[in-house]
């Protein structure tokens, strides 16, 4: 071979070799996960109760991957995991946590090669763990759920909420939900005499007031994108009828972005942007900025999820309150992004797959709905009498939990939508986009999916 | 008649060459495992549909001509990795060169002090570089938004990483404050190496500072800079921690770069199969670019 020839080969291997390797060593990749901190003393205070005691005949490690962001959660969760290990001599649980994306990419990977961990509190869902059960990777709970009551436990409706897709069979468990709804600095609101609205009419007025007083209303961080899209997407359940959410989430034909309730929505949004209600620079804040904003008090509210209870709570100098956003159409069901959160699922290649059934028995029973409860989490437990509230923002975000019916992350089944969907709205938001565009720059995008998932 | 002795010498030589063979053998073979059968793997995997969990099905060369012909996001990634191409080439490698040429050729005191300084961003993980600068870079909470009202040039404070337009240069910078200093240390080497009688010769000719620098100086360290040209062109087509960190490729894909597209693509949308495409692709603009740039510089070099 001549030389010249020789060092193009050499070029050729040595320059794919980075990317070859990351991306196919990425498919085959063992997971790493982080260790979770150890529990604190404020977490050995709210940890439930002696579980069950059972006896391992062996020392078993229970390996657990738990999904969350929250510290403060994930020291409860190790707190909880260390009680369930005592009253199983011999059993050790190794619980990692993972963040939202490293979980959802980390456990497919694992569970694809047949490893993985025993149990994991993972993302629900079509992409996730629905996808898991039907590549034969989870194990069907269903008989499970009923021989150890699960469903008189929690109401059959939260149960079922992430099966509806596959007709009925329970592959994954959800113990607490969340909801995205609006945070207000309560002494702010005291101060000028404003209360939650019950009506769109009073939220609007409640706005105008806020600005008319020097006040920023919101704060929003689209840089990150989701934190903006909740925006968004929780508008679009107090503008469209339920139905429709629903299909849309479910990637059925016959809903279209560009329907009389999202383009009402995105033109309330682009309207706020417009009147100036959103923080100065939200286009480049992050979801950190945004949370940041409000627990200083330089804004009087965001739109955000009630994963950021433990937070919000902890960070801030004044009284937070909750209430779910108003119906802008009276006439449509109240709904808001209230849902099931992530889900327990047991893997079936758990070598103890009887100890992990056990686990996820523990995690959905009373002492740990008590210690979520605890916590300031809402569980989807039935309590027979509703434990006392921890505080009065978990009191506001119960409440509005009550009020308003379910509702759906609309483009998780469709994650490319769902960047279109942000693109659009930044856009949107700098002024390059009209709601009515963003809308139909979205529906091209969803029209190509609903094609797609029709082949 | 010397390839007649060559070929004789080789024939000659037997069983040498087969032990030859033999001590290359154990690298051949990881090599093969590790790169030749996952690039094999990678190149099959481009011509499905698979979201990692079903069945593949092949689609030939689907997966390119949907790529190529129809994806404008893919078009765009390109065009921002070329923009970050021509910055590369230039931007730290012009801030190294000139940082060499200074602590090499000045009298300055506390110049490894200077180096060390000036070499650490380089010392620093990716992930905490990206980490840093988006914090700089928040607009309410940041650094240099809080130097700029500081100083009284609160009309220069900006969402830098919110305006489609400032987005991928405030990328940029941040990419090139971590390059600078590998650059400065190559060519640092590389002027040690330079005989000071040509600076003396230089000089008396009459030769300034600045005639010095292009007439010894840069012809002397053609070759490390050359290759500093090319690794830094390499890093820009495959740049992705800062982008994927920072912005994942917004505001409105105003940042996305074929790295973090393929990531999406393959990790994101369940498009394993075309995430594998741009990956190809992407490895093939990189060979082309090697091959055509190393052909132009031994044409230099020849004339």
């Amino acid at each position: 071979m001549k030389r010249g020839g020789l060092a193009v080969v050499t070029l050729l291997l040595v320059l794919f070799l980075p990317i070859a390797s990351v991306l196919v060593a990425g498919c085959a990749a063992q997971p790493t996960p982080t260790a979770a901190p150890q529990p604190t003393a404020a977490t050995e205070a709210t940890q439930a109760p002696e579980p069950t005691a059972t006896t391992a005949p062996e020392p078993v490690t229970l390996q657990v991957w738990y999904l969350s962001g929250s510290p403060e959660e994930i020291q409860l969760l190790e707190g909880l995991s260390a009680k369930f290990g005592e009253a199983h001599p011999g059993v050790k649980v190794e619980l990692s946590a993972y963040g939202y994306d490293d979980m959802n990419k980390t456990l497919k990977l694992a569970l694809d090669s047949g490893t993985g961990p025993d149990v994991a509190y993972c993302s629900p869902g079509g992409p996730f763990h629905l996808a898991y059960a039907k590549a034969g990777h989870i194990i069907e709970l269903t008989d499970i759920m009923k021989e150890r009551g699960w469903d008189q436990k929690h109401p059959a409706d939260a149960i079922a909420y992430w099966q509806k897709e596959l007709g009925g069979p329970i592959y994954g468990a959800p113990y607490d939900v969340t909801t995205v709804g609006v945070y207000y600095n309560k002494d702010l609101f005291s101060e000028l005499g404003l209360k939650p609205p019950e009506t769109w009419e009073e939220f609007e007025k409640l706005i105008a007031t806020l600005k008319e007083k020097g006040h920023t209303p919101f704060a929003a961080g689209a840089q990150d994108g989701w934190p903006f899209d909740h925006y968004f997407m929780a508008l679009v359940h107090v503008t469209t009828p339920a139905n429709k959410i629903e299909d849309l989430n479910y990637v059925k034909p016959g809903v279209k972005f560009t329907d009389d309730g999202f383009v009402q929505a995105a033109t309330i949004l682009n309207g706020w942007v417009q009147k100036g209600y959103l923080n100065e620079n939200f286009l480049a804040a992050s979801a950190d900025d945004q949370a940041k904003l409000f627990t200083n008090g330089q804004t009087a509210m965001t739109i955000a999820g009630t994963w950021n209870n433990f937070t919000f709570v902890k960070q801030s100098s004044f009284k937070v309150g909750f209430f779910a956003l108003p119906r802008v159409d009276p006439n449509i069901e109240w709904r808001s992004m209230l849902t099931p959160n992530n889900v327990w699922v047991v893997s079936k290649y758990s070598k103890h797959q009887d100890l992990a059934i056990d686990y996820v028995d523990y995690m959905m029973g009373e002492d740990v709905a008590k210690a979520l409860w605890d916590s300031g989490d809402i569980p989807t437990f039935k309590f027979a009498t509703p434990p006392k509230p921890t505080s009065d923002l978990q009191l506001d975000v119960y409440q509005a939990t009550q009020k308003t019916g379910v509702g759906y992350y609309f483009n998780v089944n469709m994650a490319e939508v769902g960047d279109i969907e942000i693109a659009a709205l930044q856009k949107m938001a700098a002024g390059k986009l009209t709601p009515q565009e963003a809308m139909a720059t979205i529906e091209e995008a969803h029209v190509k999916k609903l094609a797609e998932t029709q082949q | 008649m010397s390839a007649i002795v060559r070929s004789e010498e080789v024939r000659a030589r037997g069983p040498e060459n087969v032990s030859a063979y033999l001590y290359i053998a154990p690298a051949l073979a990881l090599y093969s495992v590790f790169f030749l059968w996952p690039l094999a793997q990678l190149i099959y995997l481009s011509m499905v549909r698979w979201d990692g969990m079903a069945p593949k099905v092949f689609m030939g060369l689907q997966n390119y001509r949907e790529l190529l012909a129809s994806d404008p996001r893919f078009w765009l990634s390109l065009q921002h990795n070329l923009q970050w191409l021509v910055g590369a080439v230039s931007v730290p490698t012009g801030i190294g060169l000139f940082l060499a040429v200074f602590l090499a050729r000045s009298p300055l005191y506390g110049r490894l002090a200077f180096r060390t300084i000036f070499f650490l961003p380089q010392v620093l993980s990716s992930v905490v570089v990206a980490i840093i600068w988006r914090w700089i870079y928040s607009p309410d909470f940041g650094a240099l938004n809080a130097i700029l009202r500081q100083v009284g040039l609160a009309s220069l404070a900006r969402g830098w990483l919110g305006e489609e337009s400032l987005a991928l240069p405030a990328l940029f910078i941040a990419s090139s404050w971590v390059l600078y200093g590998f650059c400065m240390v190559v060519f640092l080497a590389a002027l040690q190496g330079i005989d000071e009688a040509y600076y003396d010769a230089a000089k008396v000719d009459g030769a300034n500072a600045l005639q010095q620098f292009w007439y010894v100086t840069l012809p002397a360290i053609r070759g490390p800079l050359s290759t500093v040209i090319l690794l830094s062109a390499i890093g820009a087509f495959q740049v992705f921690d800062l982008v994927f960190i920072i912005t994942r490729g917004g505001p409105a894909w105003a940042t996305m770069v074929l790295s973090v597209y393929m990531y999406d693509n393959a990790f994101r949308y369940n498009k394993l199969g075309y995430g594998s495409a741009v990956a190809i692709v992407l490895g093939v603009l990189i060979l082309l670019f090697s091959i055509v740039f190393l052909r132009v510089r031994e044409r230099l070099e020849a004339a």
